[in-house]
């Protein structure tokens, strides 16, 4: 007897020829967050990954395991021999451990052609041995307390537990993305959102010394720790950004300073999408949640990058994107109290709707400084594995 | 000083919310882990030991506040010594009606207990203060009735350094209540400054090492002899059964040594730091227009706020140039009612977002003041540029 996780993909079983790499793909992220784990093992079996663990291990390792884009659930599993004594003892074990159920349903599978009992039969048997060993238990087909499912392949899978993940596709399969990250409740949720579809993630952290500080660096820092649950490996981009910061702030018009500031934000983090291959831009931008984000705003921003940028909270409602940030785990982190530069130097009267004609002429007397400075910046970068 | 990390120059100005053990204590605490090691309740010879070093701490402390041994209790510090008085002192009174009178701006560990019972039915008066943090006598004469049983006044103010009048407190809550109680956090005022229970008739006091060059998690309170108080702790019985709980004897023991170290010089120190404070105040009004020091009365803390300026960047950017301050309390940096003191001194908007706290000991040299004021001067002048660019 041996303790597994039976773990099942839904829409990358779709994928056609490309299966095989989809799989290949959510088996190495699999290992990847389980790389602590020295009992864990994963395989493939037909339409199944299997996770076999040692049971001092299996609770933790389900935690991390449910966390991985591209599976749609996961069952805690009994793995024995397929023959059908066995399996027989199995299921009376397995019940005697549920003492309060007073009704149960046994759903049988054969997946393995060659077992000689065919799948009504099998679960028809078990049920009756479980009947003739428990005098106060029934069997409920439509709502029963406890269902007993059978796999009957190579080996036969025994489980009652149905615990469902994320869905998604596999993290890595749709390229990498460089996502503006801040200290703020937004922009992890974007990226969480954005690695559900498979991208792999950069992130990019402006950090404004002394206008931030550096527990809000760490916050930062702490918040990726929690995204790489389920993104998978994260690198940190933090990028010192008080220089360019200041300089817009001393040469620009105070209503144009937000605009500018993350006009500049977008042209380091796609330099830093050009380094990594990244082939897209991230941002936490919700329509019209603060004054840069209307539509002229976001139009101001988006008209400096050359590749896509990726808005996937564009249409969300600040609520629901609290109920995600509670559900994996960042709200907490999000909300602590530092200072973050976005809102250091929010001007009384910002401009919420820019031209880009407007912003552009602003900038021409930065331009040239403003080269060298986000040279510096991304070179001197300091990059954070997590 | 030299930080290890950085190399950086390091001006410590933070004494106030901790301050580093001293050498001394260090090398005490180590040795008494060593050689104390027994539990101080235990029978046997290791356990008498420890219960005997401990007890001549206890002594110590007594002598340093003209109590007695007996009225003297172990803690982990500051916060637990406020919540045990003052929750041990309404937790145990059986009366129906009951008052309990603080001011508005204290330490969180007494006010957020005071707003507890508030919240749970109990009538809790709030004493306003001036603009220097100082409460009114006719305010607690009118506050004062016959169901009052408890009065929590801090002497010295964390934030501000303002020095409550705990003598003419105290005698105007006796003459009129004597069965009324009087308790004082005295965190920022032991062995800092001089203090007369007697004088004061004060029934308990709340005392930390922490904040003398002392270990952190180990402190005392004082409490009046014949005074019962409901414990927090329940279990062993340790402390009269007032505090269970197995002490913490190299704690207490680098408490002594902290003790040891300021008794009988710290009435002297307090010219010198006067001295220091009003140097920095001078220098900073040479340089500086728009500031404003708040608070009076404890030469250790200097309270000041720039216009036009966040006390939270100007923190980082002096910690730049490796100089250490805060923002209000260390404590209260974690809560969202921030700056709750400066509101009620009454502190206008545009100086309240830009207040700092520099506190300091005697091991501040006249350079360390001057480049302080120098990157005051800097940042402060830096920051108003761009917080407030002019417009073109």
């Amino acid at each position: 007897m041996e303790h597994v996780i039976l773990v099942r993909y839904g829409e990358i079983a779709l994928k056609g020829l490309n299966r095989r790499y989809f799989i290949d793909l959510l088996v190495k992220n699999i290992k990847n967050t389980l790389r602590r784990f020295e009992s864990a093992k994963v395989k493939k079996i037909q339409g199944r990954i299997i996770v076999s663990i040692n049971e001092a291990e299996l609770s933790e390792a389900m935690q991390r395991v449910q966390k991985v884009f591209g599976i749609i659930s996961i069952s805690p599993a009994i793995v024995i021999e397929s023959k059908m004594d066995v399996i027989e003892e199995q299921a009376i074990k397995m019940m005697a451990e549920v003492s309060d159920a007073k009704t149960f349903k046994v759903t049988a599978k054969r997946g393995d052609k060659r077992f000689p009992i065919q799948s009504p039969e099998i679960g028809r048997r078990l049920g009756g041995v479980i009947l003739d060993a428990f005098e106060d238990l029934k069997v409920d087909l439509f709502e029963p307390d406890f269902n007993l499912w059978v796999e009957v392949r190579e080996q036969t899978y025994m489980y009652h537990q149905f615990i469902s993940c994320n869905g998604g596709l596999p993290v890595g399969c749709s390229g990498k993305g460089a996502l503006l990250l801040s200290g703020g409740i937004d922009s992890p949720i974007a990226g969480y959102q954005m690695a559900k579809r498979g991208v792999e993630l950069t992130c990019v952290y402006f950090h404004s010394f002394p206008y931030t500080s550096d527990r809000a660096k760490q916050k930062v820092v702490d918040l990726a720790k929690i995204m790489s649950q389920y993104c998978g490996k994260i690198q940190l981009y933090v990028v010192p950004f008080t220089e360019i910061q200041t300089k817009i702030v001393e040469l620009c018009p105070p209503r144009q300073t937000t605009i500018i500031m993350r006009r500049y934000m977008m042209r380091i983090a796609e330099m830093i999408a050009e380094k990594e291959g990244a082939k897209s831009l991230i941002t936490g931008e919700s329509l019209g949640q603060v004054a840069s984000q209307t539509m002229e705003g976001l139009g101001a921003t988006n008209a400096v990058a050359n590749i896509p940028v990726f808005r996937p909270l564009i249409g969300f409602d600040k609520t629901e994107i609290v109920e995600i940030a509670q559900r994996i785990g960042t709200f907490e982190t999000s909300i602590l109290p530092y200072e973050d530069c976005c809102t250091i130097f929010v001007p009384k009267h910002p401009e919420t709707k820019p031209k880009v004609s407007a912003i552009e002429k602003s900038e021409e007397s930065i331009q040239e400084i403003m080269v060298d400075m986000m040279t510096t910046a991304v070179s001197d970068a300091e990059i954070i594995i997590l | 000083m030299k930080s290890a990390r950085t190399m950086q120059k390091e001006i410590y100005l933070d004494y106030a919310a901790t301050t580093p053990m001293d050498q001394r204590v260090i090398d005490r605490v180590s040795q008494a882990s060593k050689l104390y090691y027994g539990n101080p309740s235990s029978l046997h010879r290791l356990g008498m030991e420890a219960e005997q070093a401990i007890a001549a701490v206890r002594k110590n402390i007594a002598k340093t506040i003209n109590c007695q041994e007996s009225e003297v209790i172990f803690t982990s510090g500051g916060t637990e010594g406020n919540n045990m008085i003052i929750r041990g002192i309404v937790e145990k009174s059986r009366r129906e009606k009951m008052r309990i009178i603080t001011t508005a701006i204290e330490h969180p560990s007494v006010l957020d207990v005071f707003s507890f019972y508030q919240s749970h039915g109990i009538d809790v008066v709030f004493l306003e203060v001036d603009e220097n943090g100082l409460i009114a006598m006719e305010d607690l004469q009118a506050a004062l009735n016959e169901h009052t049983i408890l009065v929590s006044i801090m002497g010295v103010n964390n934030e501000l350094g303002t020095i409550q009048d705990l003598q003419a407190i105290g005698q105007l809550i006796k003459k009129s209540y004597p069965k009324c109680l009087f308790h004082s956090d005295f965190v920022q005022g032991y062995l800092k400054i001089p203090l007369d229970i007697k004088a004061c008739r004060l029934d308990a006091i709340t005392i930390c090492a922490h904040k003398i060059f002392g270990p952190k998690g180990a402190g005392a309170v004082y409490l009046k002899k014949g005074l019962m108080t409901k414990p927090l702790l329940l279990g062993g019985g340790q402390e009269q059964g007032l505090r269970s709980g197995t002490q913490n004897v190299p704690g207490i023991l680098g408490f002594d040594e902290a003790i040891n170290l300021r008794k009988d010089i710290y009435l002297q120190d307090l010219e010198l730091l006067q001295r220091m404070r009003d140097q920095l105040i001078e220098m900073l009004d040479k340089r500086l227009t728009d500031i404003k020091v708040n608070g009076q009365g404890s030469p250790y803390i200097l309270n000041v706020s720039f216009n036009q300026v966040r006390g939270e960047v100007l923190l980082h950017s002096l910690e730049g140039a490796g100089i250490f301050v805060s923002t209000g309390s260390a404590c209260s940096s974690h809560k969202k009612e921030k700056q709750y003191v400066l509101k009620a001194i009454g502190l206008p908007e545009d100086f309240k977002e830009g207040t700092i706290r520099i506190s300091f000991s005697k091991d501040i040299t006249d350079q360390d003041l001057e480049y302080t004021a120098e990157q005051i001067e800097k940042s402060v002048n830096s920051l108003r540029k761009l917080i407030r660019p002019k417009r073109k």
